[in-house]
């Protein structure tokens, strides 16, 4: 799944967790992060769902191509795991 | 706009105030240290809130002439008139910038213009002739600090979750978290992500997460505190010194998370297992160091409870004190009733009851009245900025001076009436003082004075705009008011009666419109808005000499200490505080009159205004005839009337459409039986009287 927005916020976070759910249902979730520059806590705490529907389901879930911007972002808010690859 | 929003506004809006008055000051006595720090410390508290709420043009912005005020403040570039001018330009401009974000609307071409152009006018006064990049300056600040107060430092433990509706707010807690360098160091901190439901379960605009934060720091708790200043209400927080067993303690027990908070924070490390364990001991905190593997003891600085004893100030909803203060005038209301009925049964039990109420409910209303009341110097000193700039405009020189700063005024009146003010001091430096060469011609000092003296007198709150100019030109403003049929040629009037004419819509007399004054649109509303607050507005002027404008404002305008009278079939409320004294109308001053309005009271003449006859009562039921003297600014009138009551609480109540233009009176209250009895517009029938007299 790749992202031509810029920015992922906190308006767009509901219909990004429709089309991860429906990613979901078909199989691991693997995100293109290349064209996003800026993401909120609200995308963060989403991904962080994420990570844990793909634990608890045996799936793979990760994100990839994130850029210097949003891989910053991610750390200064202490949710590094993010960037790890999933198991 | 939401909460959050409007009081980064309210912070905004007062650091940028008094950032304006604090370079006015300068420019006028110079620069000293403590206002220059101060001057940096607003610059930097609108870029740190900037920052919580993501607007980097303004971060960007406010960096540069933060960090020059920086360099100004360690004294490596001299603070010179031309630089103040600048950091003036950088005010307005932050503030557009602050206007522009609110509004959602995007950066301009003209503002982006100016955004560069005064960049490159800060830039070029910093020695190096550029700012350092935001984040090293950040880090030389930070390891400065560092430096300096290494012996101060505490390690403060920080816990906080977000509530459901967290992200409502707009804030983002990335931006907030990353405040925590301005103050010190993140020594450990992770995310709290255990509440956070699967993507089956989750509701995405809802917040889940929390973090857990070990902060070395020089600041107080308050500091830390101010961090989460916006979102207080939106997140639960805990701030304590980690060595603090008690509070941690409470913590853990709070805690709400689904995983165990204890073995969280043994796991990454914040507190030994031990720490748990041994239940007495303090002092010490022993942690095991991420990086380096070692034991590090941080010793905890014993400071005093500060915290528990400082007072510290709440925002509220000004909506909120006016439904207090309804509240309490239907209470006041109520209690008139109460009253009246223990009077009816002679009952005295009840009566000295009500009498403890009446007092208590007084007490009251004067403390909520007082949680209004502002002193009139915070927002009176933004004309400093407003004189400034306008001579500047018109090449004047303008000593100007606020007199009576203190002078408490209810926050709504002082808002409302600072437009009028702005015009008519604009008007007073524009139009009243001469050029300077011109005063010098005149044997004047070259800088024209003007002052703005704010008092209380008698229940009322008096302003003054004086100006040592040319006064008032009397002969143009009398030839402009016939040329526009507003008086007729040959009329007969007053000195006074012919300056009141320029508050008559559409007569400006000065010779060009300039864009600062004199379009004629502006002294009809200036006194229209002023008495739309209750209030009256004089001029006095003589030529050569100057002019002052006297305004004269109701100190509050929901319920006053009123006296109730009958006169007719009618009762009527005179505001107390405008109240000489009370006398009989005997023989003796009846016969005094003879027919005439007047009475001998202690060898100076006072003119009577006969209540009765002015509002065309016919009947009296009273045996005795009394008059009030009462006080109003200069003047002095009786009013006859027939019965005295005494003091009575009044609530003001506004007549509706119908009776709002009833010459004389200004409101109405309602009395403990159910009676409606109306309030005098005192300004109002001491005008008529005069013009009676005259």
């Amino acid at each position: 799944m790749k992202f031509d927005t810029d920015e992922l916020n906190i308006y767009e976070v509901e219909s990004l967790h429709k089309s991860l759910l429906e990613e979901f249902a078909n199989g691991d979730l693997f995100l293109d992060m290349q064209n996003v520059n800026k993401i909120d806590m609200s995308v963060i705490q989403l991904f962080i769902s994420a990570q844990k529907t793909a634990q608890e389901s045996s799936k793979k879930f990760e994100l990839q191509n994130v850029n210097e911007e949003v891989a910053q972002i991610i750390k200064n808010s202490a949710c590094d795991f993010l960037l790890r690859e999933s198991v | 706009m939401n909460e959050e929003l409007e009081l980064f506004c309210e912070d905004a809006d007062e650091q940028l105030t008094y950032m304006e008055n604090a370079l006015i000051t300068m420019q006028e006595d110079g620069a000293d240290e403590e206002s220059i720090g101060a001057l940096f410390r607003a610059m930097h508290t609108i870029k740190g809130t900037a920052g919580m709420f993501g607007f980097d043009a303004i971060v960007s912005f406010a960096h540069v002439a933060e960090s020059l005020l920086s360099e100004v403040r360690d004294g490596k570039v001299m603070l010179t008139p031309e630089m103040i001018e600048v950091f003036l330009k950088a005010k307005d401009h932050t503030q557009h910038l602050i206007d522009l974000v609110i509004a959602q609307e995007k950066i301009d071409e003209f503002t982006q213009l100016t955004n560069d152009e005064l960049l490159k006018m800060l830039e070029a006064y910093m020695p190096s002739q550029h700012s350092k990049p935001l984040q090293e300056a950040q880090l030389v600040t930070e390891t400065q600090a560092e430096n300096e107060n290494l012996e101060d430092e505490i390690l403060w433990h920080v816990s906080f979750r977000l509530k459901p509706n967290f992200f409502a707010t707009g804030m983002d807690i990335i931006n907030i978290l990353s405040f925590f360098d301005e103050l010190g160091e993140i020594k450990k901190i992770f995310p709290i992500t255990a509440n956070v439901p699967t993507l089956q379960e989750i509701n995405p605009t809802e917040a889940y997460m929390g973090y857990e934060i070990l902060f070395l720091s020089d600041a107080e708790y308050e500091d830390i505190e101010e961090i989460f200043e916006f979102v207080l209400d939106d997140i639960e927080l805990y701030i304590f010194k980690a060595d603090d067993k008690e509070k941690l303690k409470e913590l853990i027990q709070n805690s709400h998370d689904k995983t165990s908070l204890q073995e969280e924070l043994i796991k990454h490390n914040f507190y030994d297992a031990s720490f748990f364990e041994e239940e007495k001991e303090s002092g010490n905190v022993s942690q095991n160091s991420e990086e380096t593997g070692k034991e590090v003891s941080v010793q905890i600085k014993k400071t005093s409870q500060k915290e528990a004893k400082k007072s510290f100030s709440l925002r509220v909803d000004s909506s909120k004190i006016d439904q207090l203060i309804n509240q309490i005038s239907e209470m006041v209301i109520a209690n008139a009733k109460v009253t009246q009925r223990a009077d009816i049964l002679d009952d005295n039990e009840l009566s000295e009851s009500a009498t403890i109420l009446t007092d208590m409910l007084e007490e009251i209303r004067t403390g909520v009245m007082n949680i209004r009341m502002v002193q009139v110097g915070d927002s009176f000193n933004k004309f400093k900025r407003i004189v400034h700039d306008v001579a500047k405009k018109v090449n004047k020189e303008i000593d100007f001076e606020i007199i009576g700063g203190e002078t408490e005024l209810d926050k709504m009146v002082v808002e409302k009436i600072s437009d009028p003010l702005m015009h008519m001091l604009r008007n007073s430096i524009d139009h009243g003082i001469e050029m300077p060469e011109e005063r010098e011609k005149l044997g004047k000092p070259r800088s024209g004075k003007v002052t703005l003296t704010t008092y209380p007198d008698a229940g009322t709150i008096v302003i003054k705009i004086k100006d040592d100019g040319r006064g008032l030109p009397k002969e143009k403003i009398l030839q402009k008011a016939i040329k526009n049929g507003l008086v007729p040629e040959n009329n007969n009037l007053s000195d006074k009666e012919i300056y009141n004419l320029i508050f008559a819509a559409g007569l400006s007399t000065a010779e060009e419109v300039s864009d600062i004054s004199g379009r004629g649109v502006g002294m009809d509303v200036v006194k229209r808005n002023i008495e739309s607050l209750r209030g009256t507005v004089e001029i006095n002027s003589k030529a050569g000499e100057g002019s002052t404008f006297t305004i004269r404002l109701p100190l509050t305008l929901a319920i006053i200490d009123g006296f109730l009278i009958q006169s007719g079939n009618t009762k009527y409320i005179i505001p107390l505080e405008m109240i000489q004294e009370c006398i009989e109308l005997d023989d003796n001053y009846k016969k005094q009159m003879n027919g005439s309005e007047f009475i001998n009271l202690r060898d100076s003449m006072l003119p009577l205004l006969d209540i009765r006859k002015y509002f065309k009562e016919d009947t009296s039921h009273s045996e005795r005839e009394n008059v009030v003297v009462i006080r109003y600014g200069d003047y002095k009138m009786g009013m006859m009337v027939d019965e005295l009551f005494g003091e009575f609480q009044t609530v003001i109540k506004p007549l509706g459409q119908i009776f709002s233009k009833v010459p004389g009176i200004s409101g109405g209250t309602i009395l403990g039986s159910g009676e409606i009895a109306l309030i005098f517009d005192i300004p109002k029938l001491m005008e008529h009287k005069i013009r009676e007299i005259n």
